[in-house]
């Protein structure tokens, strides 16, 4: 027995599924038959609607919707996460005392759970035609200033200027991916000390503490193309790099600027919908170095979706592995090896012997690679009871806030 | 207001206003390629049967008084939503063989909006169905080995609620 002859039509399947909720397609409908899971996998069309719960030929999430914004895979994904959260830890909850570390274990679970699957998910997409990318620059102080957005390399004297309230949301965003890196920068440091989570400005922050020694940052964070913007960190191995967010910005960049700032999947996503594969990028050396040019977010994302090869390369070449791991391109070799088992040392030497520490080193290692993997959400964990957890998105501060109460949000 | 005939594969004729019949691009497109002058000449269409184009001929006069689709499919009328209209979700409570003869009728013919209501009827059909229910439907042989089964099922448990 077979089904009909228009379910057999490879197109016409697709724009069927491409009807169906994107979790359902993941689960129920790739494991009907051989078929419709091959299909699923492979075309370009459902491999782009499962990641993102868009469609890949419709101008809506990128051209339609002026700013990034969550996804609808991210959307339906963080529902079924709460939701789970929730039946598996209210009654819980409320009638125990230790419900702290109750919803932190369920946490990891679900987290664990859900990276097995969605781990390469883009959560956020960005506006693909934009030809200007951010710079952010991180100041290196010893007070906790934050971190604002600002054209050029001087620090600008009208930091105070607060975002208006229908821009915030373009500044979550941005924030979202400074605090991605800078949680990755955290994780690759020497001697890690604990997320001092403490709430600023309009949005949140996350620090980091001292650089280990020989990491200059991005290679390329010197070259800045006329009329074109970077993300860059400024790195100060000297001092304690402290790494905060808030939504200021310097009253010269105007909304509009920050939303086209947002291109940093520009590049792959370009080369995505390019039909014909120049040749620079079958010659892996050269793949390879254009590769580590991108943004990690897009490398682990999206550039791993434009074919086989590009996924194994960033799948096996060192460089590449340890740039989507730590940020910074390694100069030779040896650091690659190095800055390995720099992030070894840090899950070793981060909790200590207390059960505190042990449930702070499982989440950090779960953070670490759900965070790489997906890039948004990020939880700064307190490094004690006596601190509150913080949630660092302002629907996830909401949904915890209301189901125990405890959470600080903004 | 001109008529123009349809030849179906079964080699009925069917009488059909031109406007009605231009909603198919592929007939509209004929159309112009031999300067708009079928009258006396029946248009075949070799993969459609008489049931299924009178089906589609229905669709297409209900239907043509409806703005054109955009030229470019990037467009956003067409957003995610399996939101169907009632006199649509009515034209399509048909056996599943019309439904699926319909849906290839429109992709041979090039209705595009067509298209869409059957695809996004055969989609209410996969919504909140098991994979076994979905072979049930549809007809569908499973060809995974057990082994394969139990190995899907363990990775789909994360999306279980």
């Amino acid at each position: 027995m077979t089904g009909h002859q228009a379910i057999l039509i490879t197109e016409i399947l697709e724009l069927i599924l491409l009807q169906v909720p994107f979790l359902e397609v993941i689960t129920s409908c790739r494991a009907v038959c051989r078929s419709w899971g091959a299909l699923i996998k492979t075309s370009p069309r459902l491999r782009h609607y499962t990641k993102t719960g868009h469609d890949l030929y419709f101008r809506a999430p990128y051209e339609i919707t002026p700013r990034a914004s969550f996804t609808p895979a991210t959307i339906s994904l963080i529902k079924l996460f709460w939701k789970r959260l929730t039946r598996y830890s209210l009654e819980e909850l409320q009638e125990r005392k230790n419900y702290r570390r109750i919803l932190l274990n369920h946490m990891i679970e679900l987290y664990q759970e859900l990276n097995r699957t969605c781990g390469d998910a883009p959560l956020v997409l960005s506006p693909p035609n934009c030809e200007q990318t951010l710079t952010v620059h991180g100041e290196s102080r010893d007070s906790w200033e934050g971190v604002g957005f600002w054209w050029g390399s001087e620090w600008p004297e009208d930091m105070e200027l607060i975002c208006p309230p229908d821009e915030l949301d373009v500044v979550g965003t941005l924030a979202l991916r400074l605090c991605h890196n800078a949680y990755r920068q955290y994780l690759s440091s020497l001697e890690p000390s604990y997320l001092d989570a403490r709430r600023f400005g309009t949005f949140f922050e996350i620090f980091v503490t001292r650089k280990p020694a020989g990491d200059v940052g991005p290679p390329n964070q010197k070259i800045r193309p006329a009329g074109k913007w970077r993300i860059v960190f400024e790195a100060d191995i000297e001092r304690p790099l402290h790494i905060g967010l808030t939504g200021r910005c310097k009253g010269n960049l105007k909304g509009a600027l920050i939303l086209k700032s947002l291109a940093s999947r520009c590049l792959a996503l370009k080369l995505c919908f390019t039909t014909t594969e120049h040749r620079v990028f079958v010659i892996p050396e050269l793949l390879e170095a254009i590769i580590l040019r991108g943004p990690v977010d897009d490398i682990i994302s999206t550039c791993k979706a434009v074919s086989k090869r590009w996924r194994d390369l960033i799948n096996t070449s060192p460089h590449i592995r340890h740039y989507t791991k730590t940020g910074l391109l390694p100069t030779e070799e040896n650091e690659v090896e190095k800055a390995d088992k720099m992030l070894n040392m840090d899950y070793l030497t981060y909790g200590g012997e207390s059960q505190e520490g042990a449930i702070l080193q499982k989440l950090l290692s779960i953070f670490k690679r759900f965070d790489e993997a997906t890039l948004t959400i990020v939880v700064v964990l307190p490094p004690s009871p006596e601190h509150d957890l913080i949630a660092t998105i302002p629907f996830l501060t909401r949904y915890l806030a209301n189901i125990c109460g405890f959470v600080q949000g903004y | 207001m001109s008529t123009i005939k349809l030849l179906s594969s079964d080699n009925a004729e069917l009488a059909v206003d031109k406007e009605v019949a231009e909603r198919s691009i592929l007939i509209k497109n004929m159309l112009e390629d031999v300067g708009g002058d079928m009258s006396d000449q029946a248009i075949p269409i070799p993969n459609v049967n008489e049931a299924v184009l009178r089906k589609v001929i229905e669709w297409c006069e209900h239907h043509k008084s409806d703005p054109p689709p955009p030229a470019d499919e990037d467009s956003d009328s067409r957003k995610k939503s399996t939101d169907i209209e009632e006199w649509d979700q009515k034209f399509m409570q048909v056996d599943q063989e019309m439904l699926f003869e319909i849906i290839l009728a429109a992709n041979y013919l090039d209705i595009k909006p067509l298209l869409d209501v059957g695809c996004k009827t055969v989609a209410n059909m996969i919504k909140g169905k098991s994979p076994e229910e979905i072979r049930k439907t549809f007809n569908i042989q499973n060809d995974f080995t057990p082994e394969e089964e139990d190995q899907i099922r363990r990775e789909n448990e994360w999306a279980e609620e």
